[in-house]
């Protein structure tokens, strides 16, 4: 057995084996990496075996452990929701920033800090992640609607009504940030770009709490996402409540994706790469998609935050502009396979 | 087991089905024919619970469908619709396995794995097993659905099969090996069978009894020898009696 036979599609070990063998150590180095590196170096030996002196344990624990996780957070949240939404939707390229779902959420956020102001504390941040569930469930409620407004479901409609709805609430933004202070300013810019920065231990509580329980559900959900790509008829035939699964899945879509972005702003694309990865890999079975998503959607976002705050040091790039960077070109690689038949 | 009485059925104002009553008993195999938009999927669609009607009511086993839940009525009708593609990496046995145990959120049993392979054997689609189902032609993938509806209902007797033109993308030997897969589940587990046709010879080589479907009226029905006949045909397709041949 070589490590190669771990990537093969022929492998003779079972795909889900083959799946968290390649994937559980990959995520780990990258935790270790994201750890040990930054202005104050910490050694990975150290971080294993122990050894760290007063300044280095301190950096660890207030600044580094609760960003990488928090990062870790956030990317499965995002891997999670773009898995489920591609289900729903029956289409690989539906990504809640790119369908509008997560602008949405930014929406009801940015109204949320104009009218009651920037949010503290525990019951602040939920009040954020609530707001943008509800801006989150209604797009993605508008968007299902207008995706099927001939009928028939069309990925046409889909994209461009996500283009409207971001064009909408790019306006809406831009009205709230004309309107607002100084300092409220200063939060709409962190949104629009997608930020990890300055992560708190109580930030990554929240995220966690709302994380976990919803890739549990999507578990659950999963041999029934996978009946319901034989189209909404054939999941009726077989004995699926097909409203049902679908108001399921996009509310719990709708508040891991507004835990995203209250927390961390728009970060785009890492919903759209991560369960494709996995499927190009691994195959399309929901029941390994979800959770493989989220392993690697936490590692991938861990290793571009990572990038994010080293690479301009001392300063720090948004980590949204990194993730945009690398997942335009290849939604672009995306559509066009897609359209010449390929996928 | 399966009875329509009267049943009717509106889109938007726009009847599509008025009035047609029907019953398929135990072990029987019923076509339903008729000329393009004469409503036969909308038929198969109402009968197999996915069309509320607009008047009339369908009773399986002398239930109402209204009294039986979706999963009691998924035991009970298992529905072969017409070409289902998918977008996503799927095996070939992934895909036949979503007809088996969707009480489960874990997975497949052992009995489940074993009743897939022993349908894939008789849909002669082993050898493709862990192929990527988009990667096959329209008839194999046609083969897998049939897999997959199969599974289904295997462990039932007296089940209800419903099929939505199953044949258009077989060739001449697996439209037999289906038929021949049908008759046998109607003589050992007591299935009952209805199935949309164009090819009128096929039908009247295997249904016992024949519909004839025009603008969603029943035009003709009863036994298939009786009813697939030359006068009927002509007229009800609008062709000269030198053009059909049965």
């Amino acid at each position: 057995m070589s490590i190669f036979s771990l990537v093969r599609r022929d492998s003779p070990i079972s795909t889900t084996h083959r799946a968290f063998l390649l994937i559980c150590p990959l995520v780990f180095v990258i935790f270790l990496f994201s750890l040990s590196i930054g202005a104050i170096s910490i050694p990975a030996k150290a971080l294993v075996f122990g050894g760290l002196d007063q300044l280095q344990q301190s950096v660890l624990f207030n600044i580094r452990l609760p960003r990488a996780i928090l990062a870790m957070s956030v990317g499965a949240s995002l891997g999670i929701s773009g898995a489920a939404m591609q289900g729903l939707f029956r289409n690989p390229l539906a990504d809640p920033g790119l369908i509008g779902i997560s602008s949405g959420a930014a929406l009801a956020v940015a109204i949320s800090i104009v009218l009651i102001g920037p949010a503290t504390g525990f019951l602040g941040l939920y009040g954020m992640g609530f707001a943008a569930f509800i801006g989150g469930t209604i797009t993605s409620l508008v968007i299902l609607r207008l995706s099927k407004i001939s009928g028939l479901f069309s990925v046409t409609h889909m994209l461009l009504a996500g283009i409207a709805i971001n064009a909408l609430t790019f306006a809406g933004t831009g009205v709230l940030t004309y309107l607002s202070d100084d300092q409220q300013l200063r939060a709409f810019t962190f949104w629009t770009m997608g930020s990890l920065g300055g992560a708190l231990w109580s930030q990554v509580f929240v995220s966690a709490s709302i994380t976990v329980p919803a890739i549990w559900i999507l578990v659950l959900k999963a041999r029934q996402l996978n009946i319901l790509l034989l189209g909404e008829e054939n999941a009726t035939y077989l004995g699926i409540d097909t409203v049902r699964l679908k108001r399921t899945i996009i509310l719990t879509t709708a508040l891991t994706v507004g835990a995203a972005v209250a927390i961390s702003g728009l970060i785009g694309f890492v919903g759209l790469v991560v369960p494709h990865l996995i499927r190009l890999l691994f195959g399309a079975n929901h029941q390994l998609l979800i959770p493989l998503s989220a392993l690697l959607g936490a590692g991938l976002l861990l290793l571009a935050d990572t990038f994010a705050r080293t690479i301009v040091s001392p300063a720090e790039l948004p980590v949204g502009v990194l993730t945009s960077l690398i997942g335009g070109p290849f939604f672009l690689w995306l559509l066009i396979k897609q359209t010449s038949g390929k996928l | 087991m399966l009875v329509a009485n009267n049943i009717s059925f509106k889109v938007s104002g726009k009847t599509i089905l008025s009035d047609v009553s029907l019953s398929v008993g135990r072990g029987e195999i019923l076509s339903i024919l008729g000329p393009n938009g004469a409503g036969k999927s909308t038929l198969l669609k109402c009968l197999s619970g996915f069309y509320t009607l607009s008047a009339g009511t369908i009773f399986l086993e002398n239930k109402p469908y209204s009294e039986l839940s979706l999963s009691e009525l998924s035991q009970r009708r298992a529905v072969l619709s017409q070409q289902v593609s998918i977008d996503f990496p799927f095996t070939v046995f992934e895909v036949a396995s979503m007809g088996r145990n969707l009480g489960r959120s874990d997975g497949l049993g052992y009995l489940d794995k074993n009743i897939i392979n022993e349908l894939l054997d008789l849909t002669a689609m082993t050898s493709m097993k862990d192929r990527l189902f988009s990667s096959l032609s329209g008839g194999e993938q046609q083969r897998v659905h049939l897999t997959r509806v199969l599974a289904q209902i295997w462990d039932q007797e007296d089940a209800l099969l419903l099929l939505d033109e199953p044949t258009s993308a077989l060739d001449l030997k697996h439209q037999f090996m289906l038929f021949e897969i049908c008759r046998t589940l109607c003589e050992t587990k007591g299935f009952s069978i209805v199935t949309v046709l164009h090819d009128l010879r096929l039908a009247k080589a295997v249904s016992d009894r024949t519909i004839f479907l025009q603008k969603g009226r029943i035009y003709a029905s009863g036994d298939s020898a009786a009813t697939i006949t030359a006068p009927i045909v002509s007229s009800l397709y609008e062709l000269k009696p030198e053009q059909v041949f049965l």
